[in-house]
């Protein structure tokens, strides 16, 4: 970087001679606003400021939807190479306020006089794809289209360094967008997708998440809730080698409802023994029952290795030579067993088969080198599950559970502060809107 | 074994190795000099500034060097200051800046970190004609450029 010692007429103040490098510094420190806000002071900084170097780490939080496409459009002419894009905490004032009317010709048909009788109004974001693209249209939203040229922009100039991409509790219709042709055409040096909570269903279709396997070869982490199939699951393994942190989740399949991964997918990605962390949230599969399943089948595979170890110089043809075997290099050492690379487990259950304490006893045999495990439920879980139980009784439960998981974390880890963050037992998480729907249904039924 | 520094108004300061040794600068000299007794001039530093870099040093003597990290992780970086630096740097701004320039001179990675981190808390919240005037800057911009510029900037003024 070239450093410019001498004086610039224009900046001048107590310390004439700061050097360019300098101010590039104290701007580094500057949130992306304050950066544009600042290229405003003068023609030096204006300069100074256009350095792409200023751009790698973007973060647009808490922004409306109209200021976040401007600044993405502002962000686009600087042409940064962009390592880390994070979009979190935006909304849509129009989307959040915009209904429309639920066509229903019969209801329309039988109020023929009365116009205001006519339809029912639902949110906008309610409605199928073809619906909201057809509604928007007709209202003349057009910001969905400049984020997408904005996005296709900015993804194109940062395909190259690109790694990062974190989207996040936006309040936005993100379906209507580009986003996922951004991801699979410009995303190939991706290694962190994470895609949460944006009001919508993730990445709702197994093929879209099969896509991005095939186009970002580098994800080592994928988070969120997406349409994660057994079959795509299978596809993940052995596109992604470098997977080690993965959500499994529930999610909407058309026509049949809601599907999730089977216990045979998720040991499958528990035998492949390279992931380290694992997002479980709401899971069928993880059940008392399949967690005593998977944990008989590692002792089984234990007890199997253990044997073929030790029969196989008994039946071979110089068995009684131990002086041949001694010669013979070391076994390499066998795949880890399924379950032993993940480090860290995040379980939450809300409407799923809920865990007690033989399932948690399993899951801590499956898992012999887990650093931390956070578990998220209420009572409704098991009250559901469970008729007549007793708050007494999951109370008492609750103790068994984390006497059992501390005892077993300070026998790991040792007593020190590292046990203390292992275990998160989170047992009275606010009722979930799928509770409360299932507690409507229960009722009325 | 100490070390004499000399400022650039001929003051002659000395300190203990491990503390002048914060300086990369100083460090690579020493090494390059071998031991000895002659003091180290640094033609670029005032005493009234030297001083300060020297008790910026010994309050951070026993710091762990910071290495060069290139972290990829987006969320690292904070504009959050020590207690004690951010009473250290509540100095004018002339003082600000020159300690600023020794940190860059004298390459103390912490002390210009610091130092940059108070500059960029100060721009924080302030309006383009507020930075001028707290730095004392002219608008060189045509009227054409500002309103340009002005329109660009439009989104973020009413956030």
């Amino acid at each position: 970087m070239d450093i410019d010692m001498t004086p610039t007429r224009s900046c001048a103040f107590a310390a004439p001679d700061m050097p360019e490098n300098i101010w590039l510094s104290v701007f580094g420190y500057l949130s992306l606003e304050q950066k544009f806000n600042s290229a405003a002071v003068c023609r030096t900084w204006h300069r100074i400021l256009a350095d792409p170097s200023l751009y790698t780490h973007i973060s647009l939080d808490h922004m409306e939807f109209n200021t976040l496409v401007l600044c993405m459009q502002q962000l686009c002419r600087l042409a940064p190479r962009i390592r880390s894009l994070r979009i979190s905490n935006c909304y849509s004032n129009f989307i959040s306020k915009t209904t429309v009317p639920i066509q229903n010709p019969a209801i329309m048909h039988q109020f023929p006089e009365q116009p205001g009788m006519h339809s029912l109004y639902s949110h906008i974001t309610s409605f199928t794809l073809p619906r909201r693209r057809e509604e928007y249209r007709k209202l003349g939203f057009t910001l969905h289209q400049d984020f997408s040229r904005a996005l296709v922009a900015l993804m194109e100039q940062s395909s190259g360094t690109i790694k990062y991409l974190d989207i996040q509790d936006n309040f936005l219709d993100l379906e209507m967008t580009e986003l996922i042709f951004c991801i699979v055409r410009y995303g190939r040096n991706l290694e962190h997708l994470l895609y949460d909570r944006n009001k919508d269903g993730g990445f709702i279709a197994p093929e879209v998440v099969s896509a991005i396997t095939a186009a970002c070869p580098n994800i080592k982490s994928f988070r969120g809730q997406h349409a994660i199939s057994d079959t795509v699951l299978r596809r993940m393994m052995t596109g992604w080698e470098e997977l080690r942190s993965v959500t499994l989740a529930p999610y909407q399949a058309p026509s049949i409802g809601t599907k999730e991964v089977s216990m045979e997918g998720l040991w499958s990605l528990l035998e492949c023994g390279k992931v380290e962390s694992l997002e479980l949230l709401d899971l069928d599969c993880i059940s008392n029952d399949n967690a005593l399943t998977m944990m008989q089948r590692v002792k089984q595979l234990q007890s199997t290795s253990f044997e073929r170890t030790a029969n196989s110089p008994l039946s071979h043809p110089f068995a009684h030579h131990h002086s041949y075997f001694a010669t013979l290099p070391p076994t390499t050492p066998s795949r880890p067993l399924p379950g032993e690379s993940v480090r860290h487990l995040t379980i939450t259950k809300f409407t799923s088969s809920p865990l007690t304490l033989p399932g948690f006893g399993a899951l801590m045999k499956l898992f012999p080198n887990l650093e931390s495990f956070k578990f998220t439920t209420n009572f409704f879980t098991y009250d559901h599950q469970f008729q007549g139980l007793s708050k007494n009784i999951f109370d008492e439960e609750i103790v068994l559970v984390e006497r059992m998981i501390h005892a077993e974390m300070t026998e790991r880890w040792g007593p020190g502060l590292r046990s203390a963050d292992s275990w998160q037992g989170e047992w009275n998480a606010a009722v979930t809107e799928e509770q409360r729907l299932r507690a409507g249904i229960m009722r009325s039924g | 074994m100490p070390v004499v520094l000399t400022s650039s108004d001929s003051e002659t300061f000395t300190v203990d190795k491990e503390v002048a040794e914060r300086s990369i600068l100083i460090k690579n000299m020493i090494e390059d000099v071998g031991e000895s007794d002659s003091p180290i001039p640094l033609p670029n530093v005032s005493s009234a500034v030297l001083k300060k870099v020297i008790e910026f040093c010994d309050h951070h003597r026993n710091d762990p060097i910071q290495v060069q990290d290139e972290t990829d992780d987006p969320r690292k970086r904070s504009n959050d200051i020590e207690e004690w630096d951010m009473k250290f740097m509540q100095v004018d701004q002339e003082m600000l800046f020159e300690i600023i320039l020794a940190a860059n001179y004298l390459d103390i990675k912490t002390l210009l970190d610091v130092g940059c981190t108070t500059v960029a808390n100060l721009i924080k919240g302030k309006t383009p004609e507020e930075i001028r005037k707290l730095f004392n800057i002219v608008n060189d911009f045509t009227p054409e450029e500002e309103a340009q510029i002005k329109k660009e900037n439009e989104w973020a003024e009413d956030r």
